[in-house]
């Protein structure tokens, strides 16, 4: 009878926290659909930044395209390394020494605020190398920050592979390239795609590493990889900041929030399909 | 002269011994049964065969085993050593692939890229397991559609495809149903007169029904090897009585 009773306490818990956290999530999204809504337009997503002060008018869209440019960098520079990374410590190494102390080590660069990074890239990058705030220091920059989110992710996927395909390859002697490029890669695909997307999602919404290493008050953000861009969040920051226009830092935060969640719910149907392979 | 070769075997799971000195052989042409309570080496003893073994952390052995002729220690390159030794698990396995590409797992990745060539052993291989006329029509599509019983004939394909010499067999049939047991045990059968079969197998009437000998194992030591008539009915050791008449088990 009392084991029953907390049982049901922990329910009930559970139900109010789950709650809670749903109900700030929609108050967010409700408020901001509410200060921001009114003012997106389409010349606010696609036109630049104009009046005076500077983004007081206009529009934002040279922030949209930094913020893809950098993501999409990010992502390029990362992408290699924490595949390789992730296939060694769920192919190669095992539980070797080696692929324990590769463990720790992501598990630790994971733990490194932010701005820490992008400090380390701006005396690195921006002064050292000579890059100056540009696309390609930030890029590097949310690269290092999102390197152990793809590597623990790709990890996971692979390791969530049925053991037995490896089990039933190993005994035909074939090698465990051949294997994982047959069956491990394929069969854990949705779910390092889904990894991807949600640190694409991470480095969008990142602001300290592209402050001190690519982010401009105003850029064309044409691609290029040595000028500075402007980028969703850093824009949002100044708006909000110098107070320049509190509409159009809600209405930037809006369309932030809009893209992340595209971003999130993309990985999540990806990682619900993975679900799905996986039981087969 | 014998397919497979124990000397003066011992395993060893970090200190814990798990096989003490074994000396066996096994012939060709033939079916062994191991046989043993769980957790008596039976499975340890297989998979030192195929070098699959010291996959797991801790795995030590010393003494030898030959595979024709060779000593599995000297081999340089495992895929030679488990292409000649085929290995079938007790899970049936189909890969995430058609059942097509099951049986050309191992000859693809050994080389065969001719077409002909290609289907020539998949129909081989799957004519074998008598599993052809059930798969014809449907080569394509996936694998995992199969029943368990298919399932665990895909593999056995699946591991023939490569013509090894020998075959191991790890409680294959533990999963399944009587009727496909009785289509593994019937195709083992005809199977065995070209290839080394050595099974592990909890079910003793398996074993009596398809074993031209049978081993018993028991904590790690070969109690017994004989011919599996008189293993069962007039066996040497006190041991082997016991277990084989469901004394303990």
């Amino acid at each position: 009878m009392k084991k029953a009773i907390t049982d049901l306490l922990l329910l009930g818990w559970f139900w109010v926290s789950g709650l809670l956290i749903l109900v700030i999530l929609l108050a967010i999204i409700i408020y901001l659909i509410w200060r921001g809504g009114p003012f997106i337009s389409s010349g606010f997503i696609l036109e630049s930044p104009g009046g005076f002060p500077l983004g007081t008018e206009g529009g934002i869209f040279p922030a949209i395209k930094g913020t893809l440019w950098l993501i999409l960098l990010a992502l390029v520079i990362s992408i290699v390394p924490g595949l390789l990374t992730a296939i060694y410590l769920s192919e190669y190494g095992r539980s070797g020494r080696l692929a324990e102390i590769i463990n720790l080590l992501v598990q630790s660069m994971a733990g490194i605020p932010s701005i820490i990074t992008g400090l380390f890239v701006y005396a690195l990058g921006v002064v050292t190398l000579g890059w100056g705030i540009s696309l390609l220091a930030g890029g590097f920059a949310l690269a290092i920050m999102v390197f152990p989110v793809i590597v623990v992710s790709s990890r996971d996927a692979l390791l969530a592979v049925d053991e037995n395909y490896r089990l039933v390859a190993n005994s035909l002697g074939v090698s465990k390239s051949y294997t994982l490029y047959r069956v491990i890669f394929p069969r854990a695909a949705a779910g390092i795609t889904a990894g991807l997307l949600l640190a694409l999602g991470y480095a969008a919404g990142a602001t300290a590493p592209i402050m001190v290493t690519a982010a401009a008050v105003i850029a064309s953000s044409s691609g290029a990889l040595l000028e500075p861009v402007m980028a969703l969040p850093y824009h949002l920051y100044i708006l909000f900041n110098e107070h320049l226009s509190m509409n159009h830092a809600y209405a930037t935060a809006l369309v932030l929030v809009g893209l992340l969640l595209f971003i999130n719910i993309l990985a999540l149907s990806l990682s619900s399909l993975q679900e799905r392979i996986n039981r087969h | 002269m014998s397919t497979v070769e124990f000397i003066d075997f011992h395993a060893f799971y970090g200190q814990k011994a798990v096989l003490h000195n074994i000396n066996v052989e096994f012939g060709p042409k033939s079916i062994t049964a191991i046989i043993g309570p769980s957790g008596c080496g039976k499975t340890t003893l297989l998979r030192s065969i195929n070098r699959t073994a010291e996959m797991e952390r801790g795995f030590n052995s010393h003494g030898d085993i030959r595979v024709l002729g060779g000593s599995i220690k000297e081999v340089r390159n495992l895929s030679v050593l488990r292409r000649q030794v085929g290995m079938v698990y007790q899970t049936p396995v189909a890969l995430p692939l058609s059942i097509m590409e099951n049986v050309l797992f191992g000859p693809r990745y050994y080389g065969v890229k001719n077409r002909s060539d290609l289907d020539a052993i998949m129909e081989k291989c799957l004519r074998q397991v008598a599993l052809w006329d059930e798969v014809k029509d449907r080569l394509k599509r996936p694998a995992a559609q199969l029943s368990g019983g298919q399932k665990q004939r895909l593999a056995i394909a699946r591991a023939l495809a490569v013509e090894p010499r020998v075959l191991l067999l790890d409680e294959p049939c533990s999963s399944l149903d009587p009727a496909s047991t009785g289509l593994i045990e019937d195709l083992l059968t005809q199977l065995a007169e070209g290839l080394c079969i050595i099974i592990v197998t909890h079910n003793l009437f398996q074993a009596r029904r398809i074993s031209h000998e049978t081993a018993f194992i028991l904590d790690g030591r070969l109690i017994e090897k004989a011919p599996t008539q008189k293993l069962f009915e007039s066996p040497d050791s006190p041991k082997t009585r016991g277990f084989v008449s469901g004394l303990f088990g």
